[in-house]
Order: C-alpha cells, then structure tokens, then sequence
C-alpha cells in the first residue's frame, strides 16, 4: 500500500492555491498535513479524493490513478456533513449503502460503532439533536463504517473535550494497528506530534517542510531550553548569546546555539542561590518549528 | 447503478416525509376538493336564490312591480304613432315617457343622474328609421340591439300592412329562425376548461418539484453533506438518483390531486346535468391523452429538474436558491404564458411553435392533444426536441454540478459555470 502525491498544482483563477506539492506514504500510520488557514491544506485533501480536478502533477495509490474505484477512502471532513433532521441511523445506512455495503453487514457495523463510540442512544436522534462532540463522532463512523483502505481526516480533534479526544485517538491508534494509512490535518500541534511519522507543512500553497519528525526534530538539534525558576534570571543572560524566546509565569523559554551555553547559564543559577524547579535542554517541538516555518 | 437506486430511495423517504410535503399536500388536496365542487355549490346556492325569487314572486303578484329605471322618447318622426303601449308591453321592466326635442337637455340631465334610465331620440334617413340612444354608462338600460330589433319590427309591420300583406304572413315573416349547433370534434369550451386545469397543474407540479431539487441540492451543500456524498458515488448519480426521486414525488401528488379531483367530480355530481358537462368533460381524456399528460410531466419536469439542481449547486445558503433560480423561474413562466394563449387557438402557429419549444412543450403539447386533433408529426417533433434538450441539459447539467457543489463563497455566475463545464472534461 502507497499513496505517491507528485508535484500537484490548482489553480483558482489568478490564485495559486496548492503550488507543486509531493509527498508519498509507503507504510501503515499517520501522515502529517499541517499548515495555517488558507495554506492549502483542503484543497490538497479534495485532490487526493479526486472531488477537484488537479491543474498538474499526478496522485497514485499503489501506482494507479487515485479515483472512487481504485481506493477506498474515509473521509471526515472539517466541517460537520451531516443531514441536520435525518435519523442518525438512516444515514448511516445511506452513506454505507453508496460505498457499495449491504444491509446486513451495515447493522453489525453501525451496531459496532456505535458501542464503540458510546452513541448507541442516539442511534433515532437527528443530528441536529446531538452536541458538537457527538456529532464529531458520527462524522468518525461515517468516514470508518466501510472499512477504508485510505483515511483522511481533516481537523478530527476540534470541539472535543478531553474524554472524547482520548477516544478520538484510541481509534486512531486502533486503525493504525490495523495497517491503515490516516492523512490527518490539525492545528493541535501536540495531537501530531503524539501520532505521526512523517508531515509536510505546507504555507500559502507550497511545502515548506516534509519530512520524517523525528529526522526533522534531530536535525534541528537540541537548540530550546527550559528553564523554570522561582526568580527572574533576565540579567544572568546578558552576554551569554542565549535568545530569549518567551517569558511566562512559571519560567523561560530560551534557543540555544550550544549544550556549552546551557551550562553557564546552569552554573550561574545555582551561583545566585535561585531556587530551580526545571531545566531542560531539548529538541525544539512540533509547535514551535511549525511556528518558525510558517509564522511571519 | 445500485448508487443511482440507493440516492433515489434515501431522497425519496427523507422528502415523502418532510411536514412540508405532508402539509402541502393535504393543503393541495383540501383545495381541490374545493374547486371540483365550487361548481356544485354554486348550483346550490342558485337554486335556492332562485326559488327564493319564485316565492317573491307569487307573493308580490297583486302589486305592481317597482320599474327599473325611465326611458324617455324622443320621436319627432312620429315613428311609434305617438302609442308607447307596445314598446311598454315588450320591455316590462321599464317605464316609457314622450319627451320633447325643446327638452331634450333636461332629460338628458335626468339620463345622467339615474342609473337605468334612458334617452331614446327617433329618427328616420333615407326613409328607414335611425335612433340615437343616452344612458348613463354602456351596459346600463335596456339593450340597444333590442330595441333596434323592437323598432325594426314596428317598421317592417307597418310597410307590410301598407303592402296589404296579411297579418299572419307578416307575422311569419318577422321570426326568428331557430338553428342547432351539433359539436361533432372536441367540444371547443368543455376541453378549454379541462386544459387550463391540466395546463396548471402541470405548471405547478413542474415548478414546485424543481423547485424541490434546488433546495435540496443547496442544503446538502450548506450542511456540508455534499462533500461525503461525492467522495462515496459519481456526482451524475446524485443528480439524477436525486432528480428522479423529487419527480416520483411529484407524480405521486399529481395522482393523488387527479384521483382526488376525479373522486370530488363524481360524488358532487352524481347526475348529469347542463353545468357539469360545460365544466369538465371526461371524453377529451383518453387513454393515449393520458399518457401524454403523465410523458409530458416526466420530460417537463426532468428538463426544468436539471436545471434547477446546477441553480441550487451554485449558492452556498439554501436562502439564496430563490434568486438562483430566477431565470428558470422567467424562463418557465413565459413557457406557461405560451400555453395559456396558445389554448385560444389550439391549432395555430403560436400553438405549433410553443409545443415544439422544449421549454413551452410541457405546457402546451398536453392541452393541445385535449382540445383539438394533434398532427403526429407534431408530438413526433415535441418530444423528440424535449428529449434531445433534456440528454444536452443533464449532459452540461453533471459537468458543471460537480465544480458548482464543491464552491463555496459568493454565487456562481453563468460566466463561471461555463468556464467550469468546459474545464471539467
């Protein structure tokens, strides 16, 4: 199983809004599509589904032409595409029926879903009955329902508390098991960090980085510090060629050339007698490289 | 296929069982039972006015009747022979006055003050009488083509006598000769009737279930549901699995309003009668009219269907469907007009021209084939331009609906939608 997107290209009128884009996902996992608004993320995700003619560059799953017949997609789209007075149950069955399951294994299905996503009592509501969070989960059964080879899900974390986040991402720790293959889009930068491999970030239509994220993170180095203290160390700093990055209540945020430059500052905290109660020399996380790669 | 069946079928359900589906058609129902039997009522109510009148009659027998209004006469000619009996015998309700010509102003002032009053001045040219007749508005008074023929009727009695021709040949002379008129084509009036109805129905039916398909298609696209849908099956198949499922629908309410109107017709009318057969008559619907009613329906509506459903794909709130369908709606409208008059000549060219028009057809080829005799090459020749149009909308209809249902933001222009038919290949 591989999905091979190869320097894609749209157009809308004057606009370019994904510019020569290529990825490709070989095995079983979550493959990060991140970028901010606008950045060409969903245009990317509705050429791969083939709902949007491409202007150039070629989509391939296991070196066929991506369409309706060749792949068997779940899709979970970032806004809510549910019938607002339908009965959840029926348009289950509708949107099962369409890729092409029968009744019977639809119940059983449905029937699993629902227990496994704790919505059985809301099989006969309609969706306009149901939260934010719950509705989410219905979107979820209708991109899984029939058993996908290819999963997309764009924004699949947003509007969910805590608990059904957890369970958001059990599922998806359960699929990935299974040898699926998830592009997922998200703003929550802790989420993809927690579940994917490999990403590209995209920003105004082109890549800006693509890449293994533990190769990226390793390339970058261990150039961020922590440091949270009970005293201000604003001025042991001076002269150090430490950058500050934030400042917060609990601590510091510093980007580090060197360990070397870590270790003065060390020296000099407990020189002072300043109570500390973390100090970390790290990798830089997703947030913040996305930050770097895409903030102005 | 099986995806075509399974929208259809979804579409269907969900629809038969919107309240406004129920509530319109039990609205619909209610007024046709109404209309059929507005006939019936009106009988009713005639009859009882009527038997009133006959009671008041008898009773107010002994007094003398209250007339209408005062005809004054002005006849200088001496035509009538200075007697106002006969004319007063022949119009009852009436009053006749000689009047003078010095005082003709003065009556004419009283003409203008009295409703049913009026001013009739005698003359005579050439030596046949000529008159000249005041009311206060046309319509109000005695008719004038009555009293020419009264007037008339005292002069050729008196050049007859004149002649020494007996009284009974004069007599003779003077009727009126009886005349029947025997229909032996389609009954010009009753069929009339019969087509603006079907011609409504159509209309409407037509209208309200394409209608039906754009809002549709527009709250699939604002609940986002669009986007599923399209990732699961060909947008052709939503399109037509949805177009097909509204057309059901609406045919199944044409049959219940068909049935319903039927069922009315035969229990308010039991018997026959002079009003029921000038209303409808059932011998212009035959089997073959029939199914053209019903193919008609099918090919109207699908035509105005496609399009309606690219009009519903281009907005992105269902509140904006109304101004997206405008030009269908104009579009239909004048096609409906074109029936409408085309029916006071069902044989003529506007006639011709408006049911080979595939936008006109549906509208007019139904009420055509009710009232007169359809040539076949002319059917030939409508349907075959609906089906062609129809294969040429659906065609251009699928290209442009898939881009038009993904596009979010202000609404697409016919500008766009061609650019976006002739990119989607």
């Amino acid at each position: 199983m591989a999905l091979e997107v190869s320097s894609i290209l749209k157009r809308f009128g004057e606009k370019t809004a994904v510019n020569n884009i290529s990825f490709k996902i070989e095995k079983p996992g979550v493959f990060g599509l991140l970028g901010t608004n606008g950045a060409g993320k969903t245009t990317t995700i509705r050429m791969i589904l083939g709902i949007l003619e491409k202007d150039g560059g070629s989509i391939q799953w296991n070196g066929r032409p991506v369409t309706r017949e060749t792949v068997k997609f779940g899709y979970l789209p970032e806004e809510r595409g549910l019938y607002p007075n339908a009965k959840i149950v029926e348009q289950l069955s509708y949107f099962g029926k369409l890729r092409g399951m029968d009744g019977k294994s639809l119940k059983k299905v449905i029937s699993y879903w629902f227990d496994r996503l704790k919505v059985s009592e809301y099989s006969n509501s309609t969706a306009e009955q149901l939260s934010k969070g719950n509705q989410q989960k219905i979107q979820l059964i209708t991109a899984l329902l029939h058993d996908p080879e290819l999963i997309i899900l764009d924004e699949p974390l947003s509007g969910l508390d805590p608990v059904n986040t957890d369970l958001f991402k059990s599922v998806i720790y359960e699929l990935v098991e299974k040898g699926k293959i998830i592009i997922m889009s998200s703003h929550q930068m802790q989420s993809i960090e927690d579940y994917c491999e490999d990403l590209i970030i995209l920003k105004d239509g082109e890549s800006v980085l693509r890449g293994n994220l533990k190769e990226i993170k390793t390339g970058y180095g261990r150039t961020n510090l922590t440091v949270n203290c009970q005293e201000e160390i604003d001025e042991l700093i001076i002269g150090q060629g430490i950058k500050l990055i934030s400042k917060t209540a609990t601590g510091y945020e510093f980007k580090i050339k060197s360990d070397e430059q870590a270790y003065n500052l060390l020296k000099q905290i407990i020189a002072s007698n300043i109570r500390l109660d973390k100090f970390e020399i790290r990798e830089p996380s997703l947030h913040e490289i996305f930050i770097e790669k895409v903030g102005e | 296929m099986k995806d075509f069946f399974t929208v259809l079928t979804y579409t269907f359900k969900e629809n038969s069982r919107k309240k406004t589906f129920i509530i319109s058609t039990i609205i619909t129902l209610i007024l046709t039972v109404l209309i059929v039997s507005l006939p019936a009522i009106i009988k009713n109510f005639d009859n009882n006015g009527k038997s009133k009148t006959e009671q008041g009659t008898k009773v107010d027998q002994t007094k003398k009747q209250e007339p209408k209004g005062i005809v004054f006469v002005v006849d200088s000619k001496d035509i009538l022979k200075g007697n106002l009996n006969k004319i007063g015998k022949t119009f009852l309700e009436y009053e006749f006055k000689f009047g003078t010509i010095n005082n003709i102003n003065l009556l004419k002032n009283k003409v203008k003050e009295e409703e049913n009053s009026a001013l009739l001045i005698l003359n005579e040219k050439n030596g046949v009488p000529t008159f000249d007749y005041s009311v206060k508005q046309a319509g109000s008074g005695i008719d004038p083509t009555e009293i020419s023929r009264f007037i008339k009727s005292v002069f050729v009695t008196d050049l007859l006598k004149v002649a020494k021709v007996p009284d009974k040949v004069s007599q003779i002379v003077q009727t009126d000769i009886s005349y029947n008129v025997l229909e032996l084509g389609k009954g010009k009036m009753n069929s009339y009737i019969s087509s603006i109805v079907i011609s409504m129905l159509l209309f409407f039916s037509i209208y309200f279930y394409g209608y039906g398909v754009a809002m549709s298609v527009a709250s699939e696209k604002t609940s986002r549901v669009m986007e599923l849908l399209i990732t699961s099956t060909k947008p052709s198949k939503i399109i037509l699995g949805k177009s097909a499922a509204m057309g059901f629908l609406g045919l199944i309410q044409l049959f219940l309003i068909v049935i319903t109107g039927t069922l009315t017709y035969k229990l308010t009318f039991p018997e026959k009668s002079a009003l029921t057969d000038q209303l409808i008559n059932f011998s212009s619907f035959t089997p073959f009219s029939i199914v053209m009613i019903i193919v008609y329906f099918i090919l109207g509506y699908s035509l105005y269907a496609m399009m309606n459903a690219v009009s519903g794909a281009t907005v992105s709130k269902a509140e904006d469907v109304n101004s997206s369908i405008m030009p269908i709606s104009m579009i239909s409208m004048i096609a409906f007009y074109m029936g409408y008059f085309s029916l006071a000549v069902p044989s003529g060219n506007v006639a011709i021209l408006s049911s080979i028009i595939p936008f006109s057809a549906p509208f007019t080829m139904p009420c055509r084939i009710l009232s007169t005799e359809v040539p076949s090459w002319q059917i030939i020749a409508s349907l075959l331009s609906l089906v062609i149009t129809i294969v040429f909308t659906a065609w251009i209809s699928i290209k442009v609906y898939s881009s038009a249902i993904l596009h979010y933001g202000k609404r697409l222009k016919l500008k766009d939608l061609v650019r976006m038919s002739s990119r989607n290949k």
